[in-house]
């Protein structure tokens, strides 16, 4: 394999994690630490990128803004997903995964009812290609890769080291001492589903540009981002993080030995492999159930 | 004294007698539905209905033991797939590879079962997403002998084109799995399932070898997946990979809530249901998702314990409605 | 007031006889004058993931069968029949697909279908050789059992991945004839396998190398960056990519042209350069694509009053695909050249049909050495392209695509 491959993986396997843990965050701060199923966050991520593609190619407005604007507008499902798709099947797995499955069909099936062309995509966020020796990376994923780690070590401070991250580790692990505690576990699953859906509009309107747009955009997230929540472990964002650079790597360097639909199937063997062997993930806590 | 018992043993027999009067009139039904109706198309549906009533209840199946299996779909892939290639390319005849392909799918999920057994209930539910996926795409990479993502065509007819050979046999098969299915769940073997999905600790302490059940109730339910699966590659002549992912294993999931997890009937009502009215609704074309999303949607919030448990949901409306009613009677008078 | 009662009793009879009689007589020589229906079955993706192309088809399929209708549909015998468009939704799946055909053979009884197009042409093979039922195909990418000597009843009306394929190699020896070899890259589907040996065949009889080997990537791949990577350390003249969607061109040629790799990009689908653009962002140039211009010359008055008719009832911005169309419009033709209905007196007219036109042009029957049966309408594809600007140019005409 030669320098220019290997280098080029190297920054592919980079920018797939950060592509990756930008997905993920949004449903590994549900699932992860609060132990809600979301399963709609692909679609939530869709409606992000396609509200930023209107605030920002139809009505002309600056990008930033759009994303800005989408991101604080996308936000406001948080608490009516918290009201109407966790709190009535709390701890209720089945139920939970089959509501977000209707829901996200119906919202799917609208949208792709209401395209009469399915190519469309944001402008890229920043243009240009930065060229340093056999590197070359387009402006464009830089972004996405700065955004994806801030947003990370964002959600990790917050987590960590904030009230409220503390509360909803707490909600996550044991319902009935937080109960006892006075946390209010319903405002703080509110906020932190506000959060996720701001995550999932940020992801929606940054990769809607790298990928482009389209009603089923969301379908591969949901994978994806279990992937990386259930690599990483339960209850740990920075398993996120190495869970990210794994399936990123994986993704990155075996196309350059194995062609075709092969890598697939390899890489979610190696997955399960990983898990059969250390089922908790890398810094997974047990599971209250 | 003697007059009670013997009451309630007869009273007991005739409750038993009730619902196995009404699968017995229903089966009749439905066994003259071919001389009643001229329409292939119907006898189509109700084919398609069978295979999947039979997967779904094997789904139940696995369920009950305590695991969750959201990779079972891609058991009912390897039986039809392993049936569909065994007779395409070896010429194999279809009534030797559908038992075939069905010991293959029943073999996979033995040897799947030991490690994953041991894992606890959402880390299982986890691998065994993941191993379904990981079953599709091993397929969709088998290049010219699984026809990839193209899918498998070419797979010879069990017998010939018409429908009305498939619907009785379906109807057979079908009946006889679901049978032996009950026997399962209602005899001993099914209560150790139960217990072992209630408590790891205490059935383990009574000398359960949790273990081997949960890996005997995970090749009950692939077996019966992969019968399920063999005979629809036959009736079909043509499968992909798309009829067996995660999508499929949820549809299976969504068939059991809506009807009913905690009843045997639940997933055969919820599948009936779920597959003949986006069937009857073909007529709205392009909005047939939301007619299946919306009944998803009315059952999960409506109705906890899905449709079987509908009259005992209203009955309970009533009953509280009678308390409230002679609790005010009583403080009036 | 006994006899008013009766002429007011024989007024009412006979003003009763008076309307009977005038119904029926309208009815009758309604009736007489009401041409007969041929009953075609079309299967098309509504729901599921291909619903935004396959709701395109579906509008395209209707604007194809009123153009038929309006010029008068088809005259069999002296009788004249209009075509009625019986749509099925086959939910982007191969197992919907199969469905649909059980639902139009058994419950709406069509006397023909048209599709699928794209991925799912082997599905509906089964069923419809089983039943006898003519099946014309809106594209075909070479599977076994898609389309060949065992599948008798299959048409196909569209040029298909070989068809494509022979058109772009065309293209590029009159366009670019420095190209001596290729690098190709395919999604992983079924039909890999088999198009390898022809399509490596159609380029060497040109004079054009395959470089390495194919760069095969799996249907659900999100992020195309190891691809581009991939292709773009293959040492080639180009790159070739026989069958794809602009969701898989546009991000590889995104990637390519971020790695410094400026190469010309040779695609032989149906998607649009437009399309490619939205998608290919900063990276969009030096790309051909075989997709229709509205208003090139040289394009053939059927071709221009279709879109003009497509647009004037759907939306803006539409991409067209013209595959389940195109079979739309050749399936009336074979039945006005066979003047027959039945499937054995189509089947034995086959051989005797060798002109059809399509939407695209003038066609002729053909494929007997690439499918194995002389079932396939062959016909000219229009190019357009990206130049190094990134400016939409319209590439001509190949009119002389052969499918032997």
């Amino acid at each position: 394999m030669t320098l220019t491959l290997f280098v080029g993986a190297i920054i592919n396997m980079l920018f797939l994690a950060s592509m990756y843990i930008l997905i993920a965050l949004g449903f590994a701060l549900l699932f992860s630490i609060m132990e809600l199923l979301h399963v709609a966050h692909g679609v939530i991520y869709m409606l992000g990128g396609y509200l930023c593609y209107s605030l920002s190619v139809t009505l002309g407005m600056n990008q930033w803004l759009s994303l800005v604007l989408t991101v604080g507008i996308i936000c406001c499902f948080g608490p009516v997903l918290e009201r109407f798709f966790f709190r009535p099947f709390f701890r209720d797995f089945d139920r939970t995964l089959l509501v977000g499955i209707g829901i996200s069909t119906i919202i799917e099936t609208t949208m792709a009812l209401s395209k009469s062309n399915e190519a469309q995509s944001l402008r890229a966020f920043a243009t240009g290609i930065l060229k340093m020796g056999p590197i070359s990376v387009s402006n464009e994923r830089l972004v996405t890769f700065l955004i994806g780690a801030l947003l990370l070590l964002a959600v990790m401070w917050l987590i960590h080291r904030t009230k409220v991250g503390l509360q909803m580790q707490a909600v996550g692990q044991d319902l009935e001492a937080s109960l006892l505690q006075g946390i209010n576990i319903y405002r703080i699953s509110a906020l932190a589903c506000v959060i996720a859906c701001g995550l999932a509009a940020v992801a929606g309107s940054l990769l809607g540009a790298y990928m482009g747009l389209g009603p089923f955009m969301g379908d591969f997230v949901f994978q994806k981002a279990l992937v990386l929540v259930v690599l990483g472990g339960i209850g740990s964002i920075g398993g996120i993080f190495v869970a990210g650079l794994v399936v990123g790597g994986i993704d990155a360097f075996l196309p350059l030995f194995i062609s075709g639909s092969a890598t697939s199937a390899l890489a979610i063997g190696i997955i399960i492999v990983v898990l059969l062997l250390r089922p908790k993930g890398f810094f997974g806590r047990e599971m209250g159930f | 004294m003697s007059d009670a018992v013997s009451s309630a043993r007869d009273e007991k027999k005739g409750s038993r007698l009730g619902p196995f009067a009404a699968v017995a009139l229903i089966v009749l039904v439905l066994a003259a539905i071919p001389l009643l109706t001229d329409s292939p198309y119907l006898l189509h549906v109700l084919n398609l209905t069978f295979l999947t009533i039979l997967a779904a209840v094997s789904f139940r199946t696995i369920i009950i033991s305590g695991q969750f299996p959201l990779g079972h779909a891609a058991f009912m892939g390897i039986g039809a797939y392993a049936s569909g290639m065994m007779a395409k390319w070896l010429g194999w005849s279809p009534w030797i590879t559908i038992p075939l392909g069905t010991l293959v799918a029943t073999a996979i999920g033995i040897v799947i079962g030991y490690p994953f057994s041991r894992l606890r209930a959402v880390y299982y539910a986890m691998v065994s997403l993941f191993f379904g996926i990981a079953v599709v795409q091993i397929i969709n990479a088998g290049g010219v002998l699984s026809g990839g993502y193209s899918g498998l065509t070419g797979i010879p007819p069990l017998m010939g084109f018409s429908k009305t050979p498939y619907y009785y046999l379906f109807l057979i098969v079908t009946l006889v799995s679901l049978l032996v299915l009950y026997r399962f769940e209602t005899c001993r073997v099914g209560t150790t399932w139960k217990a072992v999905a209630q408590s790891y600790l205490i059935a383990s302490s009574v000398g359960v070898n949790e273990a081997f059940y949960r890996v005997y109730a995970l090749a009950v339910g692939c077996f019966f997946a992969g019968l399920s699966g063999a005979l629809y590659a036959h009736y079909n002549f043509t499968i992909g990979t798309s009829s067996f992912d995660f999508v499929a294993t949820m549809m299976f999931l969504m068939y059991g809530v809506v009807g009913g997890m905690f009843s045997f009937a639940g997933p055969i009502v919820g599948t009936a249901l779920l597959v003949l009215a986006p069937e009857a609704a073909r007529g709205l074309k392009q909005y047939v998702p939301y007619i299946s999303a919306g009944i998803l949607l009315i059952v999960v919030y409506g109705m906890p314990r899905g449709l079987i448990g509908l009259p005992g949901m209203i009955k309970g409306l009533f009953a509280r409605r009678a308390k409230d009613g002679a609790g005010r009677a009583y403080h009036a008078s | 007031m006994l006899s008013k009662k009766r002429v007011h009793s024989f007024r009412v009879v006979v003003a009763v006889l008076a309307v009977a009689f005038f119904v029926f007589g309208t009815v009758a020589s309604h009736a007489a004058s009401e041409p007969k229906k041929i009953r075609v079955g079309l299967l098309v993706g509504l729901t599921g993931w291909f619903s935004v192309p396959g709701n395109i088809e579906l509008t395209e399929c209707k604007t194809a069968t009123e153009m038929v209708n309006d010029r008068g549909g088809v005259t069999i015998k002296g009788e004249k029949y209009l075509i009625d468009l019986v749509p099925e939704d086959m939910k982007s799946s191969n197992e919907g697909t199969t469905a649909a055909v059980n639902k139009l053979i058994y419950d709406d009884k069509v006397q023909f279908i048209i599709g699928p197009s794209a991925f799912w042409g082997p599905a509906s093979a089964p069923l419809c050789e089983a039943n006898k039922m003519i099946n014309v195909l809106g594209y075909c990418a070479n599977t076994p059992g898609e389309l060949d000597k065992n599948t008798p009843h299959r048409l196909l009306a569209e040029d298909g991945t070989m068809g494509h394929t022979y058109a772009l190699i065309k293209f590029i020896k009159k366009n670019h004839p420095n190209v001596k070899s290729v690098a190709i890259v395919n999604a992983d589907d079924g039909a890999v396998p088999y198009l390898k040996p022809l399509i490596a065949k159609a380029l060497q009889e040109n004079g054009i190398s395959v470089a390495g080997d194919w760069v095969l990537f799996p249907n659900e791949l999100v992020d195309f960056s190891p691809i581009a990577s991939k292709l773009a350390a293959v040492k080639a003249d180009a790159i070739f990519h026989p069958n794809g969607i602009d969701r898989h061109v546009g991000p590889i040629l995104k990637g390519l042209r971020e790695t410094g790799d400026e190469r010309w990009y040779f695609y032989a689908g149906v998607s649009p350069c437009s399309n490619i653009k939205t998608f290919a962002g900063a990276g969009a140039r030096k790309v051909v694509s075989l997709a229709p211009t509205p208003g090139a010359p040289g394009n053939p008055p059927q071709l221009e009053e279709f879109i003009k008719k497509y647009f004037a009832k759907s939306k803006p911005g539409a991409a067209l695909i013209i595959q389940n169309s195109s079979a739309a419009y050749v399936l009336p033709q074979i039945l006005q050249a066979a003047q027959s209905l039945n499937a054995d007196d189509i089947l034995k007219a086959l051989p005797k049909i060798g002109n059809v036109e399509t939407l695209w042009g003038p066609g002729h029957m053909a494929g007997e050495k690439t499918y194995g049966i002389r079932n396939a309408v062959v016909h000219p594809l229009p190019s357009q392209y990206l130049d190094d600007k990134g400016v939409q140019k319209f590439g001509g005409w190949m009119t002389d695509v052969n499918v032997p």
